[in-house]
């Protein structure tokens, strides 16, 4: 049985997941690979009931994954793959209407379409992206929402002349689709529209329908970047400056981004860059720092888990959510390399955040400020990033390292194969979680990958599900201490990232650029593309300004 | 096999949100004018000052208002009344929080501590009650205004912004609805939006012209477009189509529902020289042009706003000059000294004036009769007024021996024609009314019960 997993991917996602999490004995699945899923029944298990039960993996096979030690091969010459449409997210579209048309309410976003992740984490995969028969009411329904409302308040960005009077009307559309199309209106569509603004009657209808056409039109609701991206062609000025400001703001770019794509001033790489740091210095990067940040690091898992299952405190769940956005603004305004974020000795922290970690808080005060955080490293060892890995009662070593390997180094070990019965595996639930892990990694066909993730899970048990310190798992002490499988021991968690950053093998600086390009790209990047990506950011300790420079001068951002 | 479920939980719920979403959505994408396929009904509050006229000294048992009953039998068959309300949350005491605990708690279930000058008063500012249907429930939320606040009231009295006397339409400490005093000002937002001046029959639909020119544009994206790309343009081509079919389904109206009336325009004049008579029609009439256009489901008035110094000399028969609050202190006797005229004299006005807010009262629900929609079906059956004030006996500003009229049927969701007399919560009438229009909520303030008869 097939199933077209790109139409309907989250359900099977999960499906997916819950097998992962509960039969220890599975590696997870790889980065877009979503080809390699392509049977619900590999995950599920459910396949042909009443046939043969799959064949169980014997235990002294040799393993099937690469050797050890070789985390990725970038031998292979990189290609550039080719984008797919994209839809604007939720979030995106809010924004983008809150530049363009003034303020709308926040809430009102609950009616527009859901967005689906990508298994990245990403909101705006195409390749991810459902698509519904009833979207386009739902988009409808929100458009004219927030048109009537800038109508009845008379806004003051739309209301620029004497809407009773047809030269302004078309100068308000051409204004206005310059945009909201980004520039890319087509001359059919602004002729159209004009002609058939003037069969309507009544100055407000006439604006109400013309904006609402504007919005409703394909130009608006989708990145087309993909229209013209191929290995050979670059895109056309107007697509560069929507990547940039889509990357940069979550929102359009404004008029004098526009105007330099006009002027063909974003191929001048020395104006690019220009504009680049126009953009990070403009207020509006604080929405890359809230939502880049929230999709990397799976900030909403995050706050389900302090709400729902510790039952925080509103304000205490706000301050631990917001505690990797806040240094990764620190890392951004005092322009250090963006290692901080994986190395950082400290963090910003609130009085109760403080108090949540057990620090002394008695000399801070309420805001946040700088803390030094012992035991800890950077995001990946806050209480936010580290709720997020888990989503069970108690921790999942393998699951979180997993995890911490994709998002931290863009390195996670391959899928598990179809073939692998995880039902198998059913070790003793009362011996320390090492133990039972062992038991895993002595199985040659499960050493390959496991040996990769469970060391790293095993030396973040020194954290609880809620991201606070413990030596005690159960009646069991923990012990966080094991080997990387690049061969280097470790003794703690802080030991094991400081290994991992000291290694070339594990390189978070390619890594994180590695999620910003996908993320301009509105496309999860394959595992292979992290070699594209480590030619980009060969300098070390590179700031932030100087990796988002390197990206958009690069064919990943402009092809 | 819990955890499972965990996971499927949030799974199932952003599934959920999607097709719960559906029926609200069809609502939206219908013309607002199709009464016909709408039954969310209208809430309007219209709210007086300083109490009545029900006890002569304390101690006494509170006796029925009938200064502001007697006009109110008009109204026959339309009219419920409530007596005997309480108010648990107003603390007695002889400072300004004794005004202030009074107003302030009534429309919010809880008590105010603080007063202008601690700053706790702000922070007390909680939602009211009428908000949480104007965010909660789709219709209220998803109206051009939410909310339409009128005031009676300038919007400052000296230093002290008056608006913070206003007993409905708080979303929280620093939110209030701002209401309109002015209505030159509501006459420009009402018309602002005005979505029928005029006879449509024969019009284009904007709809129609609005998705030809939208389809033009996917056909020349799809002829650029790769496979993949092509593939969701047409998803997309297909969403559209079903708007369309939306949009057949149901054609434009073809009348005129609510017009423009530029004579109101000359009536509001100069609102500074106007009178308070003048005002107040104006702005009744511009609510009742709202609610009949669904530019609001929900407004408010306050007639005046607690303490107000509105002159009540145009009402005939009046003998003093006093202010409505002077003559709501018909007989404490410290207050003497402050008012003009005999106690009689000032019982005398004090009726007078609570008679006559009555009678245009009643008047204002005429007008509301007086609107029908395409399906025959008058603006007050398809509401329910709330008519009274936010303290028992004026002089005393008691908490107990509140009393209610209300006016409609609330499309068919409120009885009418009931008396209720039974001492309960205030807070039982919020939420009995809460619960009616849609709020999920089983409890506000003290709420005992909701009033099973309504």
């Amino acid at each position: 049985m097939k199933i077209n997993l790109k139409r309907n991917i989250w359900p099977y996602i999960s499906i997916i997941f819950i097998a992962v999490l509960f039969q220890n004995c599975t590696p997870g699945f790889q980065s877009s690979s979503f080809s390699s899923l392509d049977s619900r029944s590999t995950g599920s298990g459910t396949q042909n009931p009443g046939t043969t039960t799959p064949p169980v993996i014997d235990p002294t096979t040799p393993p099937i994954t690469n050797k050890p030690t070789e985390i990725i091969n970038c031998d292979a010459p990189p290609v550039v793959e080719k984008t797919q449409i994209s839809r604007l997210t939720r979030k995106q579209i809010y924004l983008t209407l809150t530049d363009i048309i003034g303020h709308n309410t926040e809430s009102d976003i609950q009616i527009l379409p859901p967005d689906y992740l990508s298994n990245n984490g990403l909101k705006n995969d195409g390749k991810a992206q459902v698509y519904n028969k009833i979207d386009s009411s739902k988009y409808f329904a929100f458009f004219e929402k927030v048109v009537d409302a800038a109508i009845v308040r008379r806004e003051g960005k739309i209301f620029v002349c004497n809407i009773n009077q047809a030269s302004c009307l078309n100068k308000i559309i051409d204004d206005f689709s310059y945009l909201a199309h980004r520039g890319q209106s087509t001359a059919n569509f602004i002729t159209n529209l004009k002609s058939a603004t003037a069969k309507w009657t009544g100055a407000n209808e006439k604006l109400k329908w013309s904006l609402m056409t504007i919005l409703m039109a394909p130009e608006f609701i989708y990145h087309q970047s993909s229209i013209e991206n191929s290995t050979t062609q670059k895109l056309n000025d107007f697509k560069v400056a929507e990547r940039l400001a889509f990357l940069l703001w979550y929102s359009a770019p404004d008029k004098e981004l526009l105007d330099a794509a006009k002027n063909k001033s974003l191929q001048n790489s020395v104006e690019l860059e220009k504009q680049v740091d126009r953009l990070i210095a403009n207020n509006r990067f604080g929405r890359f720092t809230y939502n880049f940040v929230e999709q990397w690091l799976s900030l909403p898992e995050a706050q389900v888990m302090f709400t729902e299952r510790a039952s925080l405190s509103n304000s205490l769940v706000t301050d631990l959510i917001n505690e990797p956005r806040r240094l990764f603004d620190y890392v951004v305004k005092n322009n250090l390399p963006v290692d901080e974020l994986m190395t950082a000795d400290y963090s910003i922290l609130t009085k109760q955040t403080a108090d949540y970690y057990g620090l002394n808080s008695a000399n801070l005060s309420a805001q946040a400020q700088k803390v030094s955080s012992p035991g800890r490293r950077g995001v990946f060892t806050h209480a936010a990033t580290i709720a997020g890995m888990t989503n069970d009662d108690k921790t999942n070593p393998t699951h979180r390292g997993y995890w911490f390997l994709k998002r931290s180094f863009c390195v996670p070990p391959d899928p598990l194969p179809a073939s692998v019965d995880p039902n198998s595996f059913q070790p003793d639930p009362t011996l320390p979680i090492k133990e039972r892990l062992a038991s895993l990694t002595r199985r040659n066909a499960c050493a390959g990958c496991h040996k990769q993730m469970d060391p790293i899970g095993l030396a973040f048990e020194s954290f609880g599900i809620f991201g606070k310190y413990r030596t005690k798992s159960g009646p069991h002490p923990v012990d966080p201490s094991g080997q990387l499988v690049i061969g280097k021991d470790f003794t703690s968690t802080t030991d094991m990232i400081d290994k991992m950053n000291e290694s070339s093998q594990y390189d978070f600086q390619s890594c994180f650029a590695h999620h910003i390009i996908s993320s301009a790209r509105a496309s999860s990047l394959r595992k292979l593309d992290l070699c594209s990506t480590r030619k980009l950011v060969t300098t070390k300790k590179m700031t932030f300004t100087e990796i988002i420079k390197q990206i958009v001068k690069s064919d990943l951002f402009l092809k | 096999m819990k955890k499972k479920w965990h996971i499927n939980r949030r799974t199932f719920l952003k599934g959920a949100g999607y097709t719960l979403a559906l029926p609200v959505l069809d609502i939206m994408i219908l013309d607002k004018k199709l009464y016909a396929a709408d039954n969310t009904p209208h809430l309007i509050f219209d709210i007086f000052p300083n109490g009545y006229y029900t006890r002569s000294n304390s101690g006494q048992t509170p006796k029925l208002p009938h200064q502001v009953l007697d006009p109110l039998k008009a109204l026959g068959g339309d009219l419920s009344t409530v007596f005997n309300l309480k108010n648990n949350f107003k603390r007695p005491s002889s400072t300004e929080t004794a005004h202030a605990n009074g107003f302030l708690s009534f429309t919010r279930g809880r008590a105010f501590r603080g007063n202008n000058t601690n700053n706790k008063f702000h922070q007390d500012f909680t939602m009211t009650f009428d908000q949480k249907i104007a965010t909660e429930v789709a219709a209220f939320r998803d109206s051009p205004m939410p909310t339409l606040s009128v005031s009676m009231d300038p919007p400052t009295a000296g230093s002290r912004p008056y608006h913070q006397y206003n007993v409905m339409s708080w979303q929280g400490p620093g939110k209030p609805v701002t209401p309109y005093s002015n209505p030159k000002y509501l006459f420009d937002k009402i018309f602002a939006f005005n979505p029928a001046t005029r006879n449509l029959a024969g019009q284009p639909d904007p709809r129609g012209s609005m998705l030809d020119v939208i389809n033009e544009s996917i056909k020349a994206l799809k002829a650029k477009g790769s496979a993949n790309d092509k593939l969701r343009i047409e998803e997309y081509a297909t969403s559209i189509r079903e708007i369309e079919k939306q949009v057949n389904a149901v054609p434009p109206p073809q009348t005129v529902v609510c017009e423009k009336d530029n004579n109101l325009n000359k009536d509001i004049g100069n609102s500074n020289s106007s009178t308070y008579i003048q005002r107040l029609g104006v702005m009744q009439d511009l609510m009742v042009l709202a609610h009949q256009c669904e530019i609001t489901r929900m407004s408010n008035i306050m007639r005046g706003y607690p303490s107000t110094l509105l002159n009540n000399s145009w009402i005939s028969g009046i003998k003093g000059s006093s202010s409505w609050h002077a003559n709501s202190h018909y007989d404490t006797p410290n207050y003497q000294n402050r008012t003009k005229g005999s106690l009689a004299d000032i019982l005398h006005d004090f009726t007078k004036i609570l008679n006559w807010h009555s009678n245009n009262f009643v008047q204002f629900t005429q007008k509301l009769k007086s609107k029908t929609d395409p399906t025959g079906k008058n603006l007050l059956e398809k509401s329910l007024l709330v008519y009274g004030s936010y303290i028992g006996s004026g002089p005393w500003h008691d908490d107990h021996g509140m009393f209610f009229a209300l006016a409609g049927q609330a499309n068919g969701k409120m009885k009418s024609g009931v008396n209720i007399d039974k001492t309960q919560s205030i807070n039982n009438l919020w939420l009995t009314i809460m619960k009616k229009y849609g709020v999920n909520v089983n409890k506000f303030g003290d709420s005992d019960s909701t009033i099973a008869q309504l």
